[in-house]
This record gives structure tokens, C-alpha cells and sequence, in this order.
């Protein structure tokens, strides 16, 4: 039997931590008050959050996607505070948490390749640095809560803004009981050379995370941002709910990468948005491997003239996994582009369902985009759907959307053979090749990740 | 009953969209009594069961095509299909249907477009016929006209290795609603063309459900012309071994008509083959919702599906959208679709120009030169059929 499989181990060990705070499964109206209470929130937090509330208590089930019907938000535990400070030196962090991380790679990660950090445990940010230099440019990396104190008239200005809390379920929640998260301003012609980092690990059983990134690069700036998300597995559900805003000033250029390897008993719910103005890029690579069900299409808004997105990603579909990903961009200012390239895999009984809007609005003429979808089935006990939606309202624009469903191909695999490797070696190359294209965007040590995160052992014969 | 999208896999559920449902002035049992007496016992029975499934739906809330004007025009007043058969056919009411019949009837139940609609034209037909051991042409004329609604069920048995071509013609000014059902028994092959004209502010939906046993060929033409709304679906289920379905739709939708098209090719035999191949041009305020789709079942080992359409947008106040999706559950398959969406090629048009022609006539020639390439994939079969339908586009574009 063929059998590729996600090498989850390392990201699968569990520590006994300490806890400050552990709040009662369910989402109330004094709960999360008392969050805002700690945190100090302005009162116009306060309100937002309530508002949201209110919003979740009224709203349905999205009617598409995964079924969450076994998912029951009253027995997630929505807030964990570690019995840790936060600040910027990792030997203050308490000795487990410290050493989740460290098995994780980040300290050594921002030692060598990333600008800055932010390290969340459950419900809140156990570590935020950043390099000095940076700091001295005006850069800002702060986590979140932080963030609503020293910068609250940015952050009022545009928190869910982009997302608001009615545009489904899980927004609404998320804007009721957010916590944690990172907070990034790159002031104007500001270039971050090195990506900055924010981690997400849930570590506690039948938790939720909601944590909340917002960026917003200034006009003419350049960051990469990179999001690493992981659970240990546990046999109750976890929630993830986040939610990433970010602002595209004119000419500035974002790239957001994310390698999400949430636990397989994990619903990911997660909701992404990006707007650029005139001349801004949006680069979104993402690799979703983890997680029992996951509903997440990363989107971009063009709103300005000769705006840019890109979004290129791969999803993995394994055993018992239901992945419901895909892309949404829409184009609203004239001459935006986009170039669109989804990759799937699916093996072991997995589903990946691809989920895909494009859409060219009536005043963005001359507006390109060009969409690509490749699934690739491992076995025949598997699935992998495609269900792009593309809408053009304008007869100005060019819009090409191709997809293709198989297998790995046996000529391929043959040639591959006929140079003297195995079978299994051939078919691991190949797949290699499939997802190359999202680990060569990707820094060296990420892509190494993800290349030894999609590990394969075959042993026998296709089909 | 067959719905289009298998919601389930390994023990994992899909959420599909439902529908809200509208109110339209609807038929009751005042109106399913008036026919009874007519009706034979198996398909007073037949009747019955659907309508109890009837009454409690609603007409579908469709946010993009909208149905809110929709009327249902008296019941007394529908009008019947012309049906001309060149050589001999055997063909009998669906009121006669006999136990046998109506097993066939309902093991090709489906959704439709909307299961509301389908359940409409299955009761409340004024005409509709079992066709079987037919081995010639075969035209079947629709019209329905202002407060005339036309409401047609058929079923066509096309028995093994036999060849059949049918033309299916719709005219609408009111309301159509037609459903067709079609067995294709083994080794048989069908090839069928619908030409439809649906005038401004008239209805017209076929659902079409096509069942392949092995061996079994289909090709589908679907051609519309429309000023009003136009929905036709076709769901083809390739049941048996190295089945073979070929798809062609093909619509030029102006004014402010619209189209919501669905065209479907499910196949679960091993080496069959689907193609869905369309073009749409639109005009003026027209709005096309375009939904091709192929679903390959577990163990269906070398199936081709293929998906290729292209949208043509003549003006910059027409709407498109286009849903070409696949589902596949084996790996041992060649899936793929392409979709474009476009304007007239400009570099055709100043070619065109260059030699002479205005801006209007160049506009003409490359759009009828467009669907040429795809009529004479037909033009064997349904030659002056296919010349008319040249001249139609050609005045339209005019």
C-alpha cells in the first residue's frame, strides 16, 4: 500500500505547564469582560468585543465547507493564561514553555534568519523581540495587546475593519474573545531584509486560539511575515479561530507565509484578509498541513490601481483529514493583477476540497488573472474536489483558470526509475516536485521544514 | 434520488448551500383533481407520491438569476408539444405509464436544477410521452406563450445498440418548464440537440437526467438563444463500463437575459470518457451563470474527464460567472478543466479591419466564426438545423 504521511512527531509532545488563569468551557458575557479587565482593555475595546458577542449569538453556521457539527464551541475552553511574563528575553520565559520553543526551532530561527518574534502560548504572547536596528527605523512588532495601549489610534483605526465580526461565525467569536497575536507598522520606504516570525502553539487539550495579526505597511515599505502554527494531539476537539487583517499601502509589498501543522484534532476556522492600494503587492504562501477540518481561503482585495496578489499554496489532505482551502481574490481597481496557484495533496482517505472566488468588478478594466489548481491523489481512497468560482463584470479584463486532478504519472515515474533510484525514492522526488514550487518561496529553514513535514514512505506499485 | 455533489466521503461531511425558497402563486390540489380523471393508475400513484414532496417546497431564492417575477399562468390554459417523427417510433402518453414504466420513471429521480421545478413539470403536465423502439429522427416542438405555460415530462428508452438523434426545439414568449429522462441501454447511443429561443420577460428550464449503461454514447448540444431566463441543466450519469458523454453547450444571451447553466457528467464505469466543450457569448445587460462539472467515482479506473469552456463578453455591462468544478475519488483518472473569460480578440477584429470590414461586421464574423467551429461538430447530424441557428446568431449580432 502507498503511504505518505506527515512526520507530525516532533511537533506532538506535550509539557505540563502552569497556568495563572484557566477559564470555564464556553463563551459568556463575564468572561469576557474579564479578559478585557486584565488586559486593560480602552472601553472601546471593551465594546467591540460585546458587539461581537452579540453578533455570535445571532449568526448561523457557515452554509459551505466542513461540517462543524461535532464541534462544540460551549466545551472550548476559550482562554489559558501561562504563568509567564511576557518581555524579550527568552531566559525569562518559564523553563517549559522555553523548551517547547526550543524544540521547535524558533530561538534558534530568530537567531539566525528572522528580524523579530513573537512567541504565543495558548492565550497569550510569552515572547516579542525584535531587532534594534529595526526598532530604531520606526519598525513595529509588538503583540497585540500591547499594541491596543501604545498605538491605539492605529490600532482602532483599523482592527477587523477588514474583517468584521458579521461576516460569519467564526469572526464574530473571534472579535468577542480574541487574545494574543502580533501587531506589525513598517513606517514609509521602510524595508525589512529578515522575515519577522509569530508562532501560535496551543498546548492545552480542548482549548481555543484566537489570537489576532494585524499589519499595515506604509506606503513604499517591504516586510515578509511569517506564521507558525502546531497543537500536540489530544482526543477532544481544540478550536483555532484567528484572524490575520493586513493593509497594503501604495507601492508597499507584504509576503505572509505560513506553515500551519495544527494536531488532527484541531478545527482551523481561521479567516485572512488582505487590501492593497495603488501599486501594492500581497504575497500570500501558505502550506496547510495539520488539523482535522480546516475552512481557510486567504483573501486579497485589489482596491487599487495596477495593485498586485499572488497566492501560492499547498494542502495537504491525510488520513481523516477534511481540508476546505483555497483563495479568494477580488479586483477592484484597474490594471490589478493576480496569479493564482493552488496545489493539493491527498492521500490515506484525506479530502481536499478546493475552494476558489475570482472576481473581476465592473469598474476593474484591464484587470489580468490567471488560476491554476493541481491535485494530486496518492490512492484511490481519497478525494480531492475543485469548485473555483470566477465572476467578471467588466469585457476588459482577461481571466484564464485551468485545473487538473491525477495522480503521480507513471511515465514520470519510470523515467525517474531508469535513472537508478527506487521506486518509493522516485515517487517521494516526485512529490517533492509537486510542492517545490511553495518551498523555494520559502526561506531556507522553513522549506526544509516543510519538505521533511511532507515525508514519504512507499512500498509498493501505483494504483 | 441523484443530487450532483456526493456530500459525503470516509466518514467527512460537506456543507452545501440550501435554499431560503420564494413565494410564487402556486398549484394546489384544486389544480392536481381538474387532471385526475384522465389519469391511468400508475401514474395517478406516481402523481401523488411527488405531490406531497411538492407542496411542502418552495421555488428556489436563486440570488444571481432571479425567479421573483415568475408566474404561474391557470393550469387550463397550457399548451402541448408538437412531436414529428420521420419513419416509424412507438411513443405513448406518460398518463398510460405501466408498472414496468414508471420503475424506470423514478430510478432516474434527480434534483434538477431545483427539485421544486422538476416536481412541477412531472404533475402538473398537460403533455408528456414514453418514447421507446424508435430508430429515426426524432423533433419534439415546445411553445409556450404569454399565460400559455407548456409543462412536459418525458422519458425516452433508447434499447441496446440502437443510434437515435432527437431535436428537442423550444420557443418561449411564457413559461416552459420540460423535463426528459433517458436510458441508455447498452451499446446504444444518443444524439441530441436542444435549440432554444426564450424571449424577453419568458421562462424556460430543462432538466434533463441521461443514465449511460455500458458501452452506451451520448452527445449533447445544448444551444440557447435568450432575451429572457433560461435555465437549462443536464446531468448525465455514466453508470456503465467505456460509457461516452460529450457535452456541447453553446448560448448567446442579450438584452437583459440571463442564463443559469448546469451541465453535469458523473461517471462511475471504468474507462468512460466526459467532455464538457462550451462557449457563451454575452451582450448588452446579460448576465450567465456557467456550471460545468465532473465527478468521478471511487474505482472508476481510467476515466478522461475534461472541462473547457470559454465566455466571450461583447459588452462592458454584461455579468459572468463560471463554476467549473471537478470532484474526483480515484487517482487512477485524467481530470482537468480550463475556463476563460475574454472579450473579442483584438488583434482579430484589427485584422478584419485592415482588410476592409467596419467595426460591426468584423464583430459579427468572428463571433459566428466561433460558433461555426462548434456546429460542425453537428453539422452531419442536424444539418439544417445548425444552418438556422447560424442565421439566428448572425442576426442577432446584428
Amino acid at each position: 500500500m502507498n503511504n505518505v504521511f506527515i512526520d507530525d512527531q516532533s511537533f506532538n509532545f506535550k509539557h505540563s505547564t502552569r497556568y495563572s488563569a484557566k477559564s470555564k468551557p464556553g463563551i459568556r458575557k463575564g468572561l469576557i469582560e474579564e479578559i478585557s479587565s486584565y488586559k486593560n482593555e480602552p472601553e472601546w475595546m471593551l465594546k467591540h468585543r460585546l458587539d461581537s458577542l452579540e453578533v455570535f449569538k445571532n449568526i448561523k453556521e457557515p452554509r459551505f465547507g466542513v461540517d462543524t457539527s461535532m464541534l462544540d464551541i460551549q466545551q472550548i475552553i476559550p482562554y489559558l493564561r501561562p504563568e509567564a511574563n511576557k518581555g524579550n528575553n527568552w531566559d525569562d520565559v518559564p523553563y517549559e514553555i522555553k523548551d517547547t520553543f526550543e524544540r521547535l526551532g524558533i530561538p534558534e530561527s530568530e537567531r539566525k534568519a528572522l528580524a523579530g518574534v513573537g512567541a504565543q502560548y495558548d492565550s497569550e504572547v510569552v515572547y516579542q523581540n525584535i531587532k534594534k536596528e529595526l526598532e530604531n527605523m520606526g519598525v513595529v512588532f509588538l503583540d497585540m495587546e500591547t499594541a491596543v495601549k501604545e498605538f491605539p489610534e492605529l490600532v482602532r483605526k483599523y482592527f477587523m475593519k477588514l474583517v468584521p465580526a458579521d461576516v460569519h461565525k467564526y469572526a464574530a467569536l473571534h472579535g468577542a474573545i480574541w487574545s494574543g497575536g502580533s501587531f506589525v507598522y513598517i513606517p514609509e520606504n521602510t524595508e525589512v531584509s529578515l522575515p519577522l516570525e509569530a508562532y501560535f502553539r496551543m498546548n492545552a487539550q480542548g482549548t481555543g486560539q484566537f489570537e489576532h495579526t494585524l499589519i499595515i505597511a506604509d506606503r513604499g515599505s517591504k516586510v515578509h511575515f511569517i506564521e507558525g502554527c502546531s497543537a500536540p494531539r489530544y482526543n477532544i476537539h481544540n478550536l483555532h479561530a484567528g484572524m490575520v487583517e493586513i493593509f497594503v499601502k501604495e507601492h508597499a509589498s507584504v509576503r505572509y507565509s505560513t506553515i500551519q501543522n495544527w494536531s488532527k484534532n484541531t478545527f482551523n476556522l481561521n479567516t485572512k484578509r488582505a487590501i492593497v492600494e495603488e501599486n501594492g503587492s500581497m504575497e500570500w504562501i501558505s502550506g496547510s498541513l495539520g488539523s482535522e477540518k480546516t475552512m481557510l481561503y486567504p483573501t486579497t482585495l485589489l482596491k487599487g490601481r495596477q495593485s498586485h496578489a499572488y497566492h501560492l499554496g499547498v494542502t495537504y489532505a491525510g488520513e481523516a483529514q477534511h481540508m476546505d482551502t483555497g483563495s479568494k481574490v477580488i479586483h477592484l481597481g484597474s490594471g490589478s493583477s493576480s496569479n493564482i496557484d493552488m496545489r493539493s495533496i491527498s492521500v490515506n482517505g484525506g479530502w481536499a476540497f478546493y475552494r476558489g472566488l475570482l472576481k473581476i468588478a465592473k469598474e476593474a478594466r484591464n484587470s489580468r488573472s490567471s488560476v491554476k489548481c493541481t491535485s494530486l491523489m496518492i490512492d484511490n481512497n481519497s478525494r480531492a474536489d475543485t469548485y473555483p468560482v470566477i465572476v467578471v463584470e467588466n469585457n476588459l479584463s482577461d481571466i484564464g483558470h485551468e485545473a487538473k486532478i491525477g495522480r503521480i504519472g507513471e511515465e514520470e515515474l519510470f523515467y525517474i526509475m531508469s535513472r537508478g533510484l527506487t521506486e518509493d525514492d522516485a515517487k517521494a522526488m516526485i512529490v517533492r516536485g509537486f510542492i517545490e514550487p511553495i518551498t523555494k518561496e520559502l526561506p531556507l529553514e522553513y522549506a526544509v521544514e516543510l519538505n521533511r513535514l511532507i515525508n514519504i514512505e512507499m512500498n509498493s506499485t501505483i494504483g | 434520488m441523484e443530487r450532483v455533489i456526493d456530500r459525503d466521503h470516509n466518514n467527512m461531511k460537506l456543507i452545501v448551500p440550501g435554499n431560503k425558497g420564494l413565494s410564487v402563486n402556486d398549484y394546489g390540489h384544486l389544480e392536481l383533481s381538474s387532471f385526475n380523471k384522465q389519469d391511468g393508475k400508475e401514474y395517478s400513484s406516481f402523481k401523488m407520491k411527488r405531490f406531497f414532496e411538492y407542496e411542502k417546497l418552495r421555488f428556489p431564492d436563486w440570488r444571481k438569476i432571479s425567479l421573483e417575477e415568475l408566474q404561474l399562468p391557470p393550469l387550463k390554459n397550457a399548451m402541448c408539444s408538437t412531436i414529428k417523427i420521420k419513419g416509424k417510433g412507438i411513443y405513448k402518453p406518460i398518463k398510460e405509464m405501466n408498472k414496468a414504466e414508471r420503475f424506470i420513471f423514478e430510478s432516474l429521480d434527480f434534483e434538477g436544477s431545483d427539485r421544486k421545478i422538476v416536481l412541477l413539470a412531472d404533475i402538473f403536465n398537460s403533455d408528456g410521452n414514453i418514447f421507446k423502439h424508435f430508430d429515426t429522427p426524432l423533433t419534439i416542438s415546445t411553445y409556450s406563450g404569454p399565460n400559455r405555460p407548456s409543462y412536459t415530462t418525458n422519458l425516452f428508452v433508447i434499447p441496446e445498440n440502437m443510434k437515435v438523434k432527437i431535436h428537442v426545439k423550444n420557443y418561449s414568449e411564457g413559461l416552459v418548464v420540460m423535463n426528459n429522462r433517458f436510458l441508455l441501454q447498452n451499446g446504444s447511443s444518443l444524439d441530441i440537440l436542444f435549440s432554444g429561443v426564450t424571449d424577453k420577460n419568458a421562462f424556460s428550464f430543462t432538466n434533463n437526467l441521461y443514465k449511460l449503461e455500458n458501452g452506451a454514447e451520448l452527445r449533447i448540444t445544448d444551444f440557447n438563444i435568450s432575451d429572457g431566463t433560461v435555465v437549462p441543466h443536464h446531468f448525465v450519469l455514466g453508470r456503465g463500463e467505456k460509457t461516452k458523454a460529450e457535452i456541447i453547450p453553446a448560448f448567446l444571451v442579450a438584452n437583459r437575459g440571463k442564463i443559469d447553466s448546469q451541465y453535469v457528467v458523473k461517471l462511475s464505469g471504468k474507462e468512460s470518457h466526459g467532455i464538457i466543450n462550451g462557449i457563451g457569448t454575452l451582450d448588452d445587460f446579460a448576465k450567465a451563470i456557467f456550471r460545468p462539472s465532473i465527478h468521478i467515482a471511487s474505482e472508476a479506473k481510467g476515466v478522461i474527464g475534461k472541462e473547457q469552456s470559454s465566455m466571450i463578453m461583447l459588452s462592458e455591462n454584461s455579468y459572468v460567472q463560471t463554476i467549473p468544478g471537478l470532484f474526483v475519488n480515484e487517482n487512477d483518472v485524467e481530470a482537468s478543466h480550463a475556463a476563460t473569460v475574454d472579450s473579442i480578440n483584438e488583434e482579430h477584429l484589427y485584422y478584419l479591419m485592415s482588410r476592409g470590414y467596419n467595426l460591426s461586421e468584423a464583430r459579427k464574423m468572428i463571433v459566428v466564426s466561433m460558433f461555426n467551429a462548434l456546429f460542425s461538430k453537428i453539422e452531419n447530424s442536424f444539418e439544417e438545423e445548425c444552418e438556422r441557428m447560424k442565421n439566428d446568431i448572425a442576426t442577432r449580432i446584428d
